[in-house]
Formats: structure tokens, sequence, C-alpha cells
């Protein structure tokens, strides 16, 4: 049985990386083979992950390790193959849509060969059963994304961003490496399952100096991937890629970094101080990247941004402990992202949001008042609390749910306070839909529990505090920001929120000093070989 | 008959002042077209500044201050010629029309270095770029673009430029002071700079060209070349400025865009000043060049190639139906007659319709159907103006939920009260997705709904095409007093029937069933959707004009009206309004329900046929549309797939092709086979002693088919100047236009993938040639009148032909004037 799952499993990243190796001006002029043998290859992915899963149903298990001459190649578990399923899925539908979007481009063979190479190791990636697999997967989704993002090596711009993220991404695979040729001589193992087990095992009151160093620099390779302050700004200018690219980026392989302090959970809670700095670094990235996500003029970069926001957020929670909704916030950002990307060309009739310069909709709308905004918080809070508790939620035993909690509770208020101060019928509609959403919020969060639970057990997380001044000092900034877009309308005419607007327009100027001194070490104009295939 | 107030010409009426600066900046700044908006993307002739010089002479300008070519590149001249699409004959012609300028083996030569001696005009920014291999150039559209596109974004971001209430340039001013942008990038000062400006943006030219020191003589050039750098958003700038003129009113704006845009050069001037010799070079005298452009001699041997064609097969038709014995089938009544828009695309089903049944009668007329409205939609604040863009709307109709019965009202008011709050609520939901700290919960808890979407979109599951719209109120409304501009009043209802009868050639031998056929497309996730829309109702779709048009035609009233006026509509004729979806070759009628007991038969005749003709013109279709497959119930899911795919790139060739306007009596083409790339608008001089409707058709529809011509012919001659680029990398801005990836300019025209199917053009750029059933001397007549039409003909943006003597003797008209007959 493992043979045949085995087999199942790796044909489609077999198949994906074998039309890498079809010769490219072959796999152009053949190109509706071509992708036709990678839709083929996505409906493998995700018939064998299913097939998987049952497999582990039927017999009742919740890891299953595959091995080749006693080398654990595969691993999975819930986390694997959810995102597994993902990652099958978001192909399946990015293989579709550039079917025609790039039809009659005399490169989509080209363009089909590297996406399947892409495809192929974020699958492997995330099922990878040691950390030599892992790690070779990582790199190998960088390089192969990389002929993605300099598809139009004719532009300037393109080539640039496809760099800026080459340098990253290297960077990165070094953490990587480091940490893990320091794991291999603290366990002397690579395995992931063996490598796991030995972590809970532990206790971080034991955790070495070395252990601590390795899983600094996995956090800070994961953070990298993932596209966090100050890191970010490579992710954000490679829009000159084809739009089924970013989608596969914003969707996919950003989440790597977030997967993999998932994935390696049970030895990140043996360093409780890199959690904390990921908390932090993850509270900033995603109050710096909603901050800026206001100003962006741009359906693309506007969605960028939102990128970078919802993976600090998602940062943030794996940092708090929350690894099961980290992973919920991942899935769910990958579906909401690939579909707002894919479908950026429908922009125009998409209604406006409302805009905070003003505040309301009309100017019949009334003002906000203290009153108001009691009341709006008092249901906000209600709410989120009254239905949390209905689900048994117990800040004891996740304590990172106060920040979460919070910030779900901000979130309705906001809706209950637009919706009232529009008209009452309305009112009740926001109620309706706030109500909806904590409910749809602590469903989910529950579900999520009871599946990656095991993998990825939060209660782990060592709270003392330290911890508590760091969520509250995390909560002040979240709190800070709902109370400044609340209110922006009154002193938006101010200098501090004049500058502070100029400052997010400009993207704090991160990518216009990074780029010159990207394009001052590696000119755009030169083309090296790499990116002429 | 009604006679809208024309406005073809929008020069901006240079102010009476002494200073001279003024009106280079004006005169510069009216060489910028403008640029609509993609929510009714609007076909603009992109050489729109240039009409009063000759196309030879604007392609040298464009060359210069533009950095490139108004034509195509040489290599394909080449090929063409070595393919024999251009004849040597041509090519002579072509020659001899340049006035002796060329030889053709000297036009062989050119065509690897066409521009030999000739200077640009540089910007600091291009010289400096050119000295040190710099990216100025490119890093100031970007400032220049991320502040035109955070002043006038019209509802993508939700923190808004705090600034947008004042004028553009005072208001960039604001934000350019704290913007260390240009201070990152090795400009220090910059912010210096921009504070030691006049708030006045002409005082600010001022100042800043004394420093530059920049000769009065090349200002002109100068202010145009940075014009030219961010000419899509000068572009979307003068299509305020031009709004606000159909308006009356006054707008300046222009002369802000270039004045910020002379700042960043400026700036680097005060920067680099020591560095930028090159910059000063440009301006020392030039050799003038009044030889014809080697390229755009070959574009008029190319041209002569592809007209000498089309001339010759009109002959011949003319021929054919000469010695052909008229059948008197021909003049009884038809049985039924079908108004379409003049749209190319409109020429392929007409000739299906036409073969199907034989004993029908299709009519070719603008799409607005002569109906100059402006809809408000149901719960929206804005109006649509659904006319040619000539036009200033007449009348405001408002959609509703409405029959004729007073209980209808009512529920138009219900309706529109409940589309409202869902409006207002999908702008809320919109913030809660978009806005900060909300947005991360949204994700959370809504996100995995979006697994339902994109399973769906990616299987392109269709739905129906419904028709856009609800019904629409004709009628003023007495009983509403606020709303008493809406509705058009019966003495009025009863001009535009009659103008629009007359003009459209339908003042007898009505048959009993008439089709007034509107015209829209319908695509997914395609930001330039509208560019398939119609044209004659601004970039909308034609069912309201349509639906408008018919309600006007049955209305009993109106019929009595139109019999003092000599037109007598029969009893037993029907107007049914319907709008063709160029997507599918498919036709959708309104209103079936209201076809009396007595015409059913007719209204099943019509529907057989319409479903016969689409069955047709699909598989004329289908080629270009690179479909293999002849089996009509595939072909038909094939083509409809893609109007709901959200992937497809090239849904339809919209206008693609499009090279001639003919406005003719319906017989005379009718057995012509003109492939969907002709404008064939009905006209019979005969009915017309008075040459009024021709003076019509020379001003407004022929003007129409020129901007569209236009807009095709520069978006495929040169994408990258004229045309927005690659559709993959599209990226909506400010719910106005795209840019191309991260940042750059907005962009203008048809993007690559409107006119190319990736190997070759589908549309090949060829300049309209207009063939008109009319004397000479009528013909010269109106030309005196209009001077922008005669423009049009003497600087050649168009040709002119007349047609006389059913079609037999054809004459084209010189840029001196002279008639040359077509042997």
């Amino acid at each position: 049985m493992e043979n045949i799952l085995f087999a199942l499993i790796i044909a489609a990243p077999i198949i994906w990386f074998g039309i890498l190796l079809v010769p490219s001006h072959f796999a152009n002029k053949n190109r509706q083979s071509l992708i036709g043998i990678s839709t083929v290859a996505s409906h493998l992915a995700w018939i064998a992950i299913l097939f998987a899963a049952g497999v582990m149903i039927l017999d009742n298990k919740s890891t299953l390790t595959i091995k080749v001459d006693d080398n654990v190649i595969l691993f999975l578990d819930a986390l694997s193959i959810i995102m597994a399923a993902l990652i099958g899925f978001i192909g399946w539908v990015i293989i579709r849509y550039s079917k025609n979007y790039l039809d009659g481009n005399p490169r989509q063979g080209t363009f089909f060969q590297w996406l399947g190479a892409t495809l192929g190791s974020v699958f492997l990636l995330v099922l990878a059963g040691n950390l030599i697999l892992l790690l070779f997967a990582w790199i190998a989704s960088s390089l192969a994304l990389h002929h993605l993002l300099a598809f139009n090596s004719d532009r300037p711009a393109a080539l640039v961003s496809a760099r800026k993220k080459f340098v990253f991404s290297r960077i990165a695979d070094l953490c990587l490496i480091t940490a893990t040729v320091l794991l291999y001589r603290e366990f002397q193992t690579l395995d992931l399952p063996i490598l796991l087990e030995l972590a809970r095992q532990q206790s971080h009151l034991t955790t070495s100096g070395n252990l601590h160093f390795a899983l600094l620099l996995l956090a800070f390779g994961a953070m990298l991937k993932s596209a966090q302050f100050p890191f970010h700004t490579w992710l954000p200018d490679t829009l000159e890629t084809p739009t089924p690219v970013s989608a596969l980026m914003h969707a996919g392989i950003i989440s790597a970094g977030g997967f993999l302090l998932i994935r390696l959970s049970p030895l990140m809670v043996l360093s409780p101080h890199t959690l904390n700095l990921i908390a932090c670094i993850g509270a900033c990235t995603a109050l710096f990247g909603s901050i800026v996500m206001l100003t962006q003029t741009s359906i693309k970069k506007s969605l960028a941004y939102s990128t970078v926001a919802q993976m600090g957020y998602m940062m943030l929670q794996c940092g708090l402990g929350a690894f099961s909704l980290a992973t919920l916030h991942l899935v769910a950002h990958s579906l909401y992202k690939a579909h707002t990307f894919l479908s950026s060309g429908s922009a125009i009739s998409l209604p406006n949001p409302i805009s905070l310069a003003t505040g309301q909709i009309s100017s019949e709308s009334k003002s906000l008042g203290v009153g108001k905004t009691a009341a709006a918080l008092i249901m906000g809070g209600a709410l989120t609390l009254g239905i949390g508790w209905a689900f048994g939620v117990s800040i004891n035993e996740e304590p990172g749910l106060i920040v979460l909690g919070a910030v779900l509770a901000m979130a309705v208020t906001t809706l209950i306070l637009n919706a009232g101060l529009s008209n009452k019928k309305l009112l009740l509609k926001g109620i309706f839909w706030g109500s909806l959403t904590c409910l749809a919020y602590f469903t989910l969060h529950s579900a999520s529990t009871q599946i990656l639970g095991e993998v990825a057990p939060a209660s782990k997380r060592v709270t003392g505090p330290f911890e508590y001044a760091l969520m509250a000092l995390i909560l002040s900034g979240f709190t800070t920001v709902f109370f400044i877009q609340l209110h922006l309308y009154r002193f938006q005419k101010s200098k501090w929120a004049e500058r502070l607007y100029v400052l997010a327009l400009n993207r704090f100027y991160f990518n216009t000093i990074i780029n010159r001194w990207m394009t001052s070490i590696w000119p755009a104009r030169s083309n090296s070989a790499m990116e002429s295939n | 008959m009604i006679t809208p107030s024309i406005s073809v010409s929008k020069e901006p009426k240079p102010k009476q002042t002494p200073f001279n600066l003024e009106k280079e900046i004006q005169s510069a700044c009216a060489k910028i077209p403008p640029l609509w908006p993609l929510k009714n993307f609007v076909a603009v002739n992109p050489f729109l500044g240039l009409r009063d010089m000759s196309f030879h002479d604007a392609c040298r300008l464009i060359h210069r201050v533009g950095h490139g070519d108004m034509v195509l590149p040489g290599d394909h001249y080449q090929k063409a010629f070595q393919d024999g699409e251009i004849t040597l004959s041509d090519l002579n012609q072509a020659s001899s029309k340049s006035g002796g300028d060329w030889s053709a083996p000297e036009l062989m030569d050119a065509l690897s270095n066409p521009w030999p001696n000739e200077t640009l005009q540089l910007s600091v920014a291009d010289a400096l770029d050119q000295r040190d291999g710099s990216e100025w150039q490119s890093l100031i559209v970007d400032e220049v673009s991320k502040w035109m596109a955070a002043y006038y974004d019209n509802g993508q971001t939700l923190w808004t430029l705090p600034w947008k209430s004042m004028p553009l340039f005072p208001a960039w001013k604001k934000g350019a002071e704290m913007d260390r942008t240009l201070e990152a990038l090795g400009v220090k000062g910059f912010r210096s700079v921009v504070k030691g400006l006049p708030g006045d943006p002409l005082e600010a030219i001022q100042m800043i060209i004394r420093h530059m020191e920049i000769p009065n003589s090349h200002l002109g050039d100068y202010f145009h070349r940075l014009l030219m750098t961010i000419r899509g958003w000068a572009g979307h700038v003068q299509y305020l400025v031009r709004e606000k003129s159909m308006h009356g009113e006054q707008d300046s704006s222009m002369i802000h865009a270039l004045a910020i845009r002379l700042t960043y050069d400026y700036a680097l001037f005060q920067k680099f000043g020591s560095r930028v010799e090159l910059f000063q070079e440009t301006f020392t005298p030039e050799v003038a060049s009044h030889r014809a452009p080697a390229l755009a001699v070959w574009q008029d041997a190319l041209e002569i190639a592809h007209r000498n064609t089309l001339l010759q097969r009109l002959k011949a038709a003319a021929q054919y139906q000469a010695e052909r014995p008229i059948s008197n089938g021909e003049k009884s009544r038809p049985t039924f007659q079908a108004v379409f828009c003049i749209d190319v695309r409109s020429e392929v089903f007409r000739r299906a319709i036409e073969g199907v049944n034989p004993q029908s009668n299709t009519i070719g007329f603008a799409g607005f159907f002569g109906f100059p409205i402006a809809v408000k939609p149901l719960a929206k604040e804005n109006l649509q103006s659904r006319c040619p863009v000539l036009l200033s709307p007449a009348y405001q109709i408002n959609e509703c939920a409405c029959g004729d019965d007073s209980s209808a009202s009512i529920s138009t008011q219900a309706l529109e009260q409940s589309l409202s709050g869902k409006y207002v609520f999908n702008r809320i939901w919109k913030s809660f997705k978009t806005a900060s700290i909300t947005c991360f919960s949204f994700v959370e808890s809504l996100g995995l709904a979006y697994l339902k979407p994109l399973i769906q979109d990616s299987l392109a599951v269709p739905s129906s095409i419904k028709g856009r719209g609800r019904s629409f109120q004709v009628e003023p409304d007495s009983k509403e007093q606020g709303n008493s501009l809406a509705g058009i009043p019966l003495e009025k209802r009863i001009a535009l029937a009659e103008g629009a009868l007359k003009n459209m050639g339908l003042t007898k031998n009505f048959s009993r069933l008439v089709l007034i056929c509107g015209h829209g497309s319908h695509t997914k996730n395609n930001p330039f959707g509208s560019s398939l829309d119609c044209g004659a109702c601004g970039g909308h779709a034609g069912d309201a004009n349509a639906r408008v048009a018919v309600s006007v035609f049955n209305e009993p009233a109106v019929r009595e009206g139109l019999l003092g006026k000599g037109i007598s509509i029969p009893e037993d004729t029907r107007f049914i309004a319907g709008m063709h979806l160029t997507i599918n070759d498919e036709v959708e009628l309104f209103d079936t329900d209201k076809i009396p007991e007595t015409h059913q038969k007719d209204l099943a005749q019509l529907q057989a046929t319409l479903k016969l003709a689409g069955e047709v013109a699909r598989l004329e279709r289908a080629g270009s549309l690179g479909i293999k497959n002849d089996n009509k119930d595939e072909l038909k899911t094939l083509i409809a797939s893609r109007a709901f795919d959200w992937a497809q790139v090239r849904p339809e060739w919209g206008l693609a092709g499009n090279y001639a306007f003919i406005a003719a009596p319906r017989e005379r083409i009718q057995h012509l086979k003109l492939d969907g790339r002709v404008f064939l608008h009905n006209y019979d001089p005969i009915q017309d002693p008075e040459f009024n409707i021709l003076e019509l058709i020379m001003a407004a529809p022929m003007v129409v088919a020129n901007w569209i011509n236009l807009q095709y012919f520069g978006s495929s001659a040169n994408n990258e100047l004229f045309g927005s680029g690659d559709k993959v990398l599209h990226n909506v801005v400010g719910k106005i236009g795209v840019l191309e990836g991260n940042e750059g300019d907005l962009k203008t025209g048809l993007p690559m993938q409107s006119v190319h199917d990736g190997e070759k053009l589908v549309h090949l750029p060829l300049r309209l040639n207009v063939i008109l059933e009319a004397p000479t001397a009528a013909i010269d007549k109106i030309l005196e009148k209009h001077q922008d039409v005669r423009q049009l003909v003497e600087k050649e943006w168009l040709f002119l032909h007349s047609m006389e003597e059913e079609g037999l003797k054809l004459q084209q008209r010189q840029s001196d004037g002279n008639w040359h007959l077509i042997d």
C-alpha cells in the first residue's frame, strides 16, 4: 500500500519536473500537449492526496510516513494533506487560467515548464518527510519561480524585481541550510517525524544555545520567504509578471514561510523568545502592510500590500502559538487571494469602499460620536465574547486568543458602525453579517483546533508575564490603528496625518531605496545568461 | 429635424494675452488627445491634437517628441513588399504622391535607417539617460503617475489624497513638498525646489523656463515632449477638461499637469545642470528636413494596395448589379426590416440575415438611432451618456421597473430603495474586506468561501447573457416634480422620430415588423470590455437607445405627429427592440410580450431568421477566433464560453480590421462580402436633395468611424506609444485605466491582444477609406462648411471617395481639392 501511495503522490511532481527536461523550442511548439500534461498532473495531485487521506482515515492513523530504505521521504499528517490539497487545487486553477490567458504567447510552452517546476517543488515542500528534501524543494521552488518572475525579460522592471527576490531568497536559503546543519548536530537526525517527536519530549527550559540559534535562523528564513517587514520589499514589485504568476505567488508560494514554522512548531515552541520576535515582526508587518494598502491606487499593488499584511497576521498567530489558526489563515488567504488576483480585471465594476476621509457614505450620514462608538464596541465585543463562550473557547488554553479575539471584535465593531451610520435597516444587516462572521470564525477555530491540534499544539506555547506584556503592546498597536482608521475623517488634514499619508503612499520609501541599491549592483540593462531562457 | 450641437472641434480658445508663453503651453496641451476612463472606453483618435497638420508632418513630429513611429516598423513593409502585398506600382504611386521626394530604390534603402539626421526633442531626463544610461525618465514617470493616480483616484483607495479638493498643481505641490522619493534616488534638495515654486502653475512654468534658458522657438516641442512622457495621465486630464467644456466650463488642469512634469525636469536640471549639454543641444537650430518620412511613404504604398483592391471590388459589384435584372420581389414589402449599428461587426450579421431571408431588409445607422440620451440607472447617481461623444446628451432617461400603469411607478420606487440599500451595503462590505484591522478577520472567517467562485470561474460556468437594463421611462413623469428633467416631451419625441427615420432612410415601405437592433458585448474580467460595446452609444451597450427609440416609434401620438411631417407608418407596423450580442452573434429581443397576437407569426419568423443568421455568422467568425469546428451546436457553445471565461484575453475581435466606411443604398454592396471590416451607413442621395443627411453623416458617423479607425491604427502600428501593451500585465489603477505591471504611466489605446493574435497583426493599420454615394459638388460644399472635416480629408487622416452612377463611377478627393477618377 505504501508503495502505491508513494508512486501516486510523487507522480504529479515527477510529471511537472519532467516537462522541464523538454527542450524549450519543442515545448513552445507543442504547447497544447504540454498544457494537457500539466493539467493531468494537477488532477493526479489532488487524487493522490484524497487517496492518502482516505487510507489514513480508514486505518485510523493521524500520521503516515513513507520510507525508502529506512529514510523518511514523505510525511503525511493533517497539515501536509491540507497544504498539498491546497496546492494541487491552486495549481489546477492557475494552469487552467494560464491556458487561455497566455494563449498566443510564443513562449507559452516555456511558461508552463517553469510553472510545472514551481508547482512540483511546492507540492514536495509541504509533503517532505526530511529536512534535506524540504530544503531542496524550498530552494527549487524559488529558482523555478525566478524564471516566471523574469518571464517578460524585456521589461527592466521585471528583471529588477526578480533579482531582488533572488537575493532575498538566497539569504533565506542560507539561513535554512545553516539551521539544518545545527538541527542535525542537536538531534542527530533530519527525519521530520523523529525530529518532531524528539522536540515534543523536550522542554523549553533545556533548550541549548545552538538550538535557539537554529530556530532563530529558521524564523528568519521563514520571514524572508513570507515577505515580513522589513524584508517585504521583494513582493509588491513582482507585478511585472503575468497575473496567474502573481496569483500563484500570493496564494501559494508566499505561504511557504508560514508553513515551515507550523510544520516545525513543536521545535519552535522550544524557543519562546524566537516566537516573541516572530509575533512582534508579524504584528508590525500586519499593521505596516495594511496601512500602506489603504493608500495604494492600483488594484494589484493594494492586493500585494494586503498579502504583506495578511502574512504578517499569520506570523503573529504563529508567534502567539496559535498555529492551527495560522494554518486556517494561510488556507483561507490562499483561496481569497487567488480569486481576487485572477479576477483583478473586474476591478472597475467593484463597489467603491467607503472613503476614510469622509468616514461616511453620503453627506446625509451622521458623524461618529463617542456614544455610537461605545455602543458599537459593546456590540462587537459582546458578539465576539458571547459566540466565543458558546463555543467553549478557553483563554487559559490559548492566551493568544486575547489579541486575536480583540481584533475580531474590532472588525465586527467597524462593520456595525459603518452599517449603522447609513440607516436602521442596514444596521440590522450589519449586525447580522457581524454575527455571521463571528460564528464562522469560531466554528472554523474549533474545527481547525480539532484537525490540527495534534500537529501544532497551542498549549505548548509558554506564556509568562513578559509574553502578556508583549501581547498588551501588540494589542495597543492594533487598537491605535483601529481608532485612527475610524476617526481619520476628523484629522486627515492635520500635519501628522498628512505626513503619514505621504509615507504610506510611498510605502515608507523601502522600495525606492532597495531598488536603487539593486540596480546599482545589478543593472537592469545587462541581461545575464540566467534569465535568457 | 434635429440638429444636435456638433462639437467636433475642441480647440481650447487661447485667451487674449500678451504672453507668448501661454499660447505655446496651450498649443502643446491641445496636442494631447483625451483618454476616456475604462468604464466607457470610447475610441479616441490618438492623433486628434495633430489633425491640423498633414499625416506626414505628424509622423515627423511624433518621431521628434514621442521618440517612436506613428506607422509600422520598417521590416513589416519590407516583408509586405517581398510577399507582394505591396507591389512596385503601389510603391511608385506612393513615391510620386510624396512629391518626388523619394524614388522606389531610395525607399528600399531607407527601410533600414528611416530617420537619418533627425534630431529628437529631449527632456532633461532623456538627456541624462542617454548620457549616463540612467533611468530618470521612467523614474519620473512613475512619480508623476503616482501623484496623478492619487489625485484622480475614483474609488480604489480607502485613504484618499488629503488635498483632493484643491486644484491639481497646488495639491501635488503639497504632497511633493513632503515626498522624499527623489531625494532617496539622489536628487538632493528636491523638496526645497518644490517649495521654492510659486503656487500658480503658469507662474511656476514661467519661472522654471527662465532658469533653464530654453529658447522660445523650442518651447512648443519641449512641452510637447514632456506631455508625451505622461500622455496617459495627461490624456485623462484632457478628458476631464473636455467633459467640463461640454458643459461650458473652463478648466486649466492641463497646464497643471505640464507644470508638474516640468518641475521634475527642473529638479534634475538643478542637480545635474552641468551634465545636460546634450539636452541643450536639442535646442540648436535644427536642419529642418521637409522630405516626407520614408516609413510614412511606405505606409501610403501599403494603403494604396489595399484601397485599390477595395475600390475594384466595389466597381465589380456595381457592374454585377447593373447587369442583373431586378426581380419584382425586391420592390415589394419586405418580411421585416432590421436597423443595425454602422459598426463593422454588423456587416457580417446583416449579410447573414439577408442570406437566410432574402425578402428581409437590413439598414445601417449609427447605433444610438438618433436618440441622444443620458441614462440614469436605478439607484445610481451618475448618468451614462449614451450617444456619440461628439454630441451632448439632450435628454435624461430613467431606468424603471415599469410598464405603463400607475402601480408600476410605486414598485419602481420600492425597487430603487431596495437597490440603493444593497449598493450601500456592498460598499460597507467592500470596506470590511479591504480596510486595515477588519481585513484580517474577514479572511479568516470568510476566506474559505472563495473556494466556490474559484471553481465556478475556472470552469467558466455559463450563465445566461441578459439585457443590461430594465425598462426605461420615456415620457416625462408629470407626477414627479423633482424629476421633471427626465423624459422626452411629446413634440420632441415626434421630432426625434422624424429625424431618426429620415436619416436612416426609412420613411416608406415599412414592413410589418421593424427591428431596431443595438449592440453590446459580454465579457468577463476584461478591463477593456467597454471598448467592445457601441461607440455610437458612448462606450455602452446600445440596448437603451434601441428600446427608447422603439417605444417612441410605436407610440400612436408620435405616429400621428409624423403624419404631419409626411411619414406615414402603417397601422400594422410594429417596432421591436433588440440587442446584437457581438460576442456570440445572438440577438436578444426586448419586450416580446408586448407584441400583439396579430404579429406573433412575424415575430416567430424574425426569431427563426435571427437564429439561423447567428449560426451563419458564427461559422464565418470561427476561423478568426482560432476555432476549427463546424458543428453548429458545438460552435455555439465554444463561442459563448468565451463570454464567461475570466482568462480570455481575446473574447472577440471587436472592430479589428476596420478600414472603410461606405454610405450608400444597401443594394449597392449587398452582394459583397466585406469580412466585417467596413462601417456601413444607409444613404440614398435621391431622398436627400438638400444633402442635409449627407452633411450629418460626414460630420458625425464618419468622424466617429475615423476615431475608431485611428485608435486601431495607432494601437497596431506602434502599441508602445499608442496602445496599452500586454493584457496579462495590466493593473487597473484608480478605476480609471490600466498600468502595465508595477508602475509607469496610465496606458492609452487598445491592448496588444486586441490587434494581434500572438503571431501576426490581426488589425493591419490602414487609414479609413470613405466612400459616399453623392456627387462631388455636394461633398465639396459640405467640406467647405466644416473646417474640421475638411482637415481630415486634406491632411490625409482619411481618404474620401465619391460614388456616382450607381457605383460605376468612383472618384477620390485629393488633398489639393481635385477629384481623381478611379479607373
